[in-house]
């Protein structure tokens, strides 16, 4: 057998492979007589050297993963076999896409389900969280609420109703801004039965003749009642103000460190994430030029989705402080608003408040000119009425801050004249 | 040597052939022969069966003695074939010699 006929044999029984590749084949084959012929062999012992002939077709087919016994019984001309093949190929990939696509589909359908059930659920453990939270922070805040509130009410009580009396309070007492007070005190609105002050109702001592809201405004009775309230006003302010400081301090620690927890463990899997990223771009690359890595490119792929998904988590854990907007008014619960004992929805309407020293004065001075003492006169002068033995008026420990006093219009005296005057 | 041995051994020649340097075929041929008396017909289907799976790669190198040749390279997948063939073959010559020596012992 020569070269000529050794090639023409070859291409009949491999004529099942495209052209291409037999051309390839053949070629390996020439080149490889050529060779044995320049070493000083012939072309019919190069070609022995290839051994038998069949055995020869049978490895190549093999190598092709094709079987040699049907296809060397069964020859097909060149193109039908490589038009089969493509369309197989085509079909098994047509089919593959399809089986990918619906699985895709499916997987993702089902994905969505399930991610909005996990949002539902967590969305409902979110709410569950938050009402625990809210009433637990409740619980811790309402003692430091009441001892807030009893130190605001002994301010009230030593600064400015101590002088005239609790009854004042209500007039006097104003608002955490300053402001005077509108409506019904925070002691009034304390006093439960009739005739009981919001003092009484507060402290649980008389307000009327044993100890009277007037008799405090004797001058060591004051000094020392002011001095007491100082300290315990003090006292309290201070613990206040280390508690509150406390817990902020407290509070601002835990959120650094879980802040600072979550920003680390989110760059740190990031970093990861990122390192995965460019496994999959080699591997991609790797893949492209034939080499089978397909599983663990998608590996890559999904670890990299993975870490990326669960960096941005991490980053959505972060304790973001609270923005306060300066035009949106204060809440309703308010420490603030409930000390002063009006709704926070009632807006601030500002009064001519009613000033308890000018009552006071007032009162003394119809008392001096001999006038009644007209219903809604103030407790003080009630009481003083009552020390000097003079008849305690109907009212008098029981008196409104908002009721004002109606001055009888009736000529006065010189004598009273002159005790007014001495008075101012 | 007996040609289920040879056919056995054969990718493992070719492979730690091609890994040192870049082969054309007829080279390869005349490498292998010097380990294995082997039919040259059978090492281009080996080669090409083994391009096609990716274990090499090929390209063509002018030549000044005739047409190009086709070089053969091996891959990073090759690579790693050849290392499991090599621990397979590691294992199994030192059992068969370890049975081999038993057997020769009793």
């Amino acid at each position: 057998m020569n070269k000529k006929e050794f090639t023409a044999a070859l291409r009949k029984s491999l004529a099942v492979l495209g052209e291409k590749e037999l051309q390839d084949i053949v070629n390996e084959y020439e080149q490889h007589i050529d060779m044995k012929m320049a070493e000083g062999l012939t072309e019919a012992e190069a070609i022995e050297d290839f051994g038998d002939f069949q055995e020869l077709i049978s490895e190549i087919l093999e190598a092709y993963q094709v079987d040699a016994d049907t296809e060397t019984e069964s020859p097909r001309t060149e193109e039908s076999a490589g038009e089969q093949f493509i369309g197989g190929i085509r079909n098994t990939g047509a089919g593959l896409i399809g089986i990918i696509g619906n699985a895709a589909g499916w997987l993702i359908r089902s994905a969505k389900g399930l991610a909005l059930w996990l949002w539902e659920i967590l969305k409902m453990i979110g709410a569950w969280l938050s009402r625990a939270l809210k009433w637990l922070w409740r619980q811790i805040r309402r003692p430091f609420v009441w001892l807030f509130a009893r130190s605001r009410e002994r301010d009230g009580e030593g600064e400015t109703a101590a002088p005239e009396g609790p009854e004042q309070v209500g007039a006097e007492e104003g608002g955490c801004d300053g402001r005077p007070a509108r409506g019904p005190s925070a002691d009034t609105a304390y006093a439960e039965q009739p005739g009981e002050t919001g003092y009484e109702a507060l402290t649980g001592e008389p307000a009327g003749r044993g100890r009277s809201a007037g008799s405090a405004g004797r001058p060591e009775k004051r000094e020392a009642r002011a001095s007491g309230a100082g300290f315990w006003r003090k006292l309290t302010g201070g613990i206040a103000a280390v508690v509150r400081g406390c817990v902020s301090i407290c509070l601002s620690v835990i959120r650094w460190c879980w802040n600072a927890g979550c920003a680390g463990a989110s760059l740190l899997i990031g970093i990861v994430g990122m390192f995965f990223l460019f496994a999959l771009g080699m591997l991609a690359v790797l893949l492209l030029n034939g080499y089978p890595l397909a599983g663990l490119t998608i590996c890559c792929l999904g670890a990299a989705v993975c870490l990326f998904a669960l960096a941005a988590f991490a980053l959505t854990l972060i304790w973001r402080k609270k923005q306060v907007n300066p035009n949106v008014p204060a809440p309703a619960d308010s420490a603030c608003v409930r000390a002063e004992g009006r709704s926070a929805e009632r807006p601030y309407a500002p009064e001519i408040p009613v000033s308890a020293g000018e009552t006071a004065w007032l009162a003394e001075r119809s008392r001096a000119m001999g006038d009644p003492v007209p219903a809604g006169e103030t407790a003080r002068s009630a009481d003083r009425s009552y020390e000097q033995g003079g008849p305690v008026p109907a009212g008098g420990t029981v008196r409104s801050a908002e009721r004002p006093y109606a001055p009888e219009k009736e000529p006065r005296s010189a004598a009273g004249e002159k005790e007014a005057e001495r008075h101012a | 040597m007996n040609a289920q041995f040879k056919k056995g051994v054969l990718e493992l020649i070719v492979l730690e052939s091609v890994r040192q340097k870049d082969m054309y075929g007829y080279e390869l041929v005349e490498e292998v022969s010097k380990v294995v008396d082997v039919n040259e017909g059978t090492i281009y289907p080996l080669l090409k069966r083994l391009t096609n799976e990716k274990y090499f790669e090929t390209y063509l190198r002018e030549s000044t003695e005739g047409p190009p040749r086709k070089y053969y390279h091996l891959t990073v997948a090759g690579i790693l074939y050849r290392e499991q063939l090599e621990a397979e073959w590691v294992e199994f010559s030192e059992r068969v010699g370890r049975f081999l020596e038993e057997r020769k012992g009793e």
